[in-house]
């Protein structure tokens, strides 16, 4: 049991992670097709994985239900809206013969005329694009607590950012339109130096975090490929 | 009009028998601007050549040739092909969107040529051979689709189509030029059959370095089980005990997140990494803790490692499996279920870790505004400094790939962690040599060679000169 349960995920993650790594560096046509083939397991396990995953929201919700626990209510429409986008999706029609189009009034997100299309289309995407929208507000607020020039960092901060964000708009480049294109003094226009911040020093910056991330990748891939690291495998290390 | 008269050209077949023969295509509307003469009238390119292209699956073959420097500007490159020596030569039977003078020079293709200053002057066709399959395939489909047209509507349809099969083997090329549907084939007609290769030479830099680094990280995880390594403070992971005391006085629950990426992606196993270490430290503090997945895979993931943690701790009575459950995997739908249970289970804190798109802002200004101390730790630096203004401490990049060994200090992680630094560090010593000889070179670009830096930049003038004359 200890065997199944701590030793052979570390021979399975050893074995198939050194070779998904060899074959990186064998372009013959018989090992990329093993890898591929690799690939498309991830994909069916995926599938079958979202069972599981149907499984737990309906079996939290059937829970809150049946237990009336406070706004169960709300379980219901998840319930109801499950099953009504299920059996909507369901092609309810034989596949017409090619060049043909057959209209039915279920199914499909081909079919634009289908109540699935219609529930997609004029439910779930202006909720998810209401959602959204509602970003550009917390990005008002979240600007409004960083830009408060309390510390000098804080100022910094504030300063760079107003110049970039006058230098993306035309009424902030028309501000600087009256100096010269080139010369010092060309360097002062707006788009210069949004162009320059963005592209030195923050460029910069983010150049030292991808360097960083590309190093702990690696470095926790050869973990977990030489069963150093054995958290994700729950308890001890 | 000219454009599309070329091309018209360019898909009929067009038959050269002999080299160096014209061969225009039926233009019955206009005559082509430019006369076939054209091309005729410059040195036509040499030393054309045909080989297999190295570091492939054995599907394809290069072609190269030293261009003529009398090419006119608007004459294109292309490739005919026929399946004996012999002839006749035809189009080829795919797109293929013959190549300007500027363009495929070998000098600026590295994937597939090394370096050297002469690869100016030389071009270069790849021809995919899996391309002449498809294109017959197609072929085949395309005639036999019209012939149980023919049959259906009781005409006589003709032979039954067969599918062509190109013999890799049988394949010839020659390279011409074409130019408003006139085409010039040259000689030597050019043979190559493609070769499966075992190695890819071009990615030996890469696993030399993948190696050298390799070797780093096992020696340092072997050096720390006989010395302790100094690891920075990391503010994010020392308050995460503070956080889980904060809910466990408050009474409320701790929200894990592991991103929206699925297991495969590095980043969601740190972050299932550190949910066993923030598990394990919940169950001993008798404290809730609530795991809303993006991902159905990440989800049993999480709950395999929250369940071993409660274990681990002693507590395996207070696991509740359904603390780690499946929301959706569609962006913006799991966002608003998370912000809802947020606002109204109130969560004292927030732990968001992982791979994060546009909702970091959204569920991190959601959290703060509900009070909850929250950290977040994550790998995508678009999203970094969402997540700075919105939590109260932020592991950027690489300390969440360190989180793991900072909060364990197990000592082999710990060496891991160290061989970071060092890769880090000979990446920052190369940076350094880089800028000293970039402005060494200015220096001396000025004219100063008096001071060392000039000195440097002199030296350095006269190696690369070397490298250019034997390159």
């Amino acid at each position: 049991m200890t065997f199944l349960r701590r030793q052979l995920p570390v021979v399975i993650a050893f074995v198939l992670g050194l070779f998904t790594l060899v074959i990186f560096y064998i372009p013959a046509a018989p090992m990329q097709g093993i890898g591929d083939r690799l690939k498309i397991f991830v994909t069916i396990i995926g599938a079958f994985a979202m069972l599981l995953g149907i499984n737990s929201i309906l079996g939290q919700h059937i829970t809150k239900i049946r237990k009336k626990r406070p706004g169960y209510g709300y379980s219901w429409v998840l319930i109801l809206g499950f099953i009504a986008m299920m059996v909507a999706w369901i092609p309810w029609w034989s596949v017409p013969p090619e060049g043909t189009t057959v209209y039915y009034p279920w199914g499909g997100l081909e079919n634009n005329q289908g109540v699935f299309y219609w529930m997609f289309f004029w439910i779930l995407v202006p909720m998810q694009a209401t959602m959204f929208s509602i970003l550009a507000f917390y990005i008002a607020s979240a600007a409004y607590r960083s830009f408060r020039a309390k510390t000098m960092e804080a100022t910094v901060l504030l300063i760079a950012a107003v110049i970039v964000m006058l230098g993306r708009v035309p009424l902030g480049t028309s501000m600087t339109s009256w100096l010269p294109d080139t010369g010092f003094w060309g360097s002062l226009r707006m788009e210069e130096m949004t162009s320059w911040l963005l592209n030195i020093p923050n460029a910069a910056g983010f150049r030292g975090i991808v360097l960083g991330v590309a190093l702990g990748i690696i470095a926790t891939s050869v973990r977990i490929i030489f069963g150093v690291e054995k958290t994700y495998m729950g308890g001890g290390d | 009009m000219a454009l599309i008269a070329a091309a018209l050209a360019l898909a009929s077949p067009v038959f050269a028998q002999q080299a160096d023969e014209i061969a225009v295509s039926p233009l019955d509307r206009e005559p082509p601007p430019i006369t076939p003469s054209v091309l005729l009238g410059f040195e036509p390119p040499t030393e054309i050549e045909a080989r297999d292209l190295p570091n492939d699956d054995g599907t394809s073959i290069l072609i190269t040739w030293r261009r003529s420097s009398s090419t006119p500007e608007d004459v294109r490159y292309t490739v005919y092909f026929s399946e004996g020596a012999s002839g006749p030569y035809k189009p080829l039977p795919f797109d293929f969107r013959p190549i300007g003078l500027g363009e495929n020079i070998m000098a600026n293709s590295l994937q597939y040529f090394r370096y050297s200053r002469s690869h100016r002057d030389y071009q270069y066709i790849i021809i995919d051979f899996t391309a002449f399959d498809t294109a017959a395939e197609a072929e085949y489909k395309r005639e036999l689709k019209e012939y149980t047209k023919q049959q259906e509507e009781g005409n006589s349809p003709g032979p039954e189509p067969v599918l062509h099969i190109y013999g890799w083997d049988q394949l010839h090329f020659k390279l011409g030029v074409t130019s408003n549907g006139a085409v010039r084939l040259f000689d030597p007609t050019l043979h190559a059959e493609p070769v499966t290769q075992w190695f890819d030479w071009s990615k030996f830099n890469n696993l030399f370095m993948a190696a050298a680094f390799l070797v780093v990280i096992l020696f340092f995880i072997e050096t720390a089980r006989r010395r302790r390594f100094y690891i920075r403070r990391i503010a994010g992971l020392d308050a995460v005990d503070e956080a889980i005391g904060r809910a466990t006085e408050m009474g409320r629950p701790i929200f894990y997140l592991c991103g929206l990426d699925p297991m495969t992606t590095v980043s969601t196993i740190a972050a299932t990494n550190l949910l066993g270490h923030v598990a394990r430290h919940v169950a001993n503090y008798e404290s809730q803790i609530k795991v809303p997945c993006f991902d159905p895979i990440v989800m049993s993931v999480c709950q395999e490692t929250v369940r071993e943690a409660y274990y681990e701790a002693g507590r395996p009575d207070a696991y509740n499996s359904d603390n780690v459950f499946f929301i959706t995997n569609d962006q913006f739908s799991y966002v608003a279920a998370v912000n809802g249970m947020m606002v109204r289970e109130r969560p004292a804190a927030n732990f968001f870790f992982g791979f994060y798109y546009a909702e970091s802002l959204l569920l991190g200004e959601v959290g703060q505004s509900t009070g909850a101390i929250q950290i977040a730790g994550t790998d995508s630096n678009v999203q970094i400094p969402f997540f700075i203004t919105s939590c109260d401490y932020v592991l950027i990049g690489e300390e969440l790939y360190a989180a793991s060994a900072y909060i364990s200090r197990e000592p082999k992680l710990l060496g891991s962690v160290k061989a970071s630094d060092m890769a880090k560090a000979v990446i920052i010593a190369a940076l350094l040599l880089g800028l000293i000889f970039s402005v060494a070179l200015l220096i001396a670009a000025l004219g100063d060679s008096g001071n060392a830096l000039g000195w440097l930049g002199e030296k350095m003038e006269y190696f690369m000169q070397l490298f250019n004359e034997h390159t």
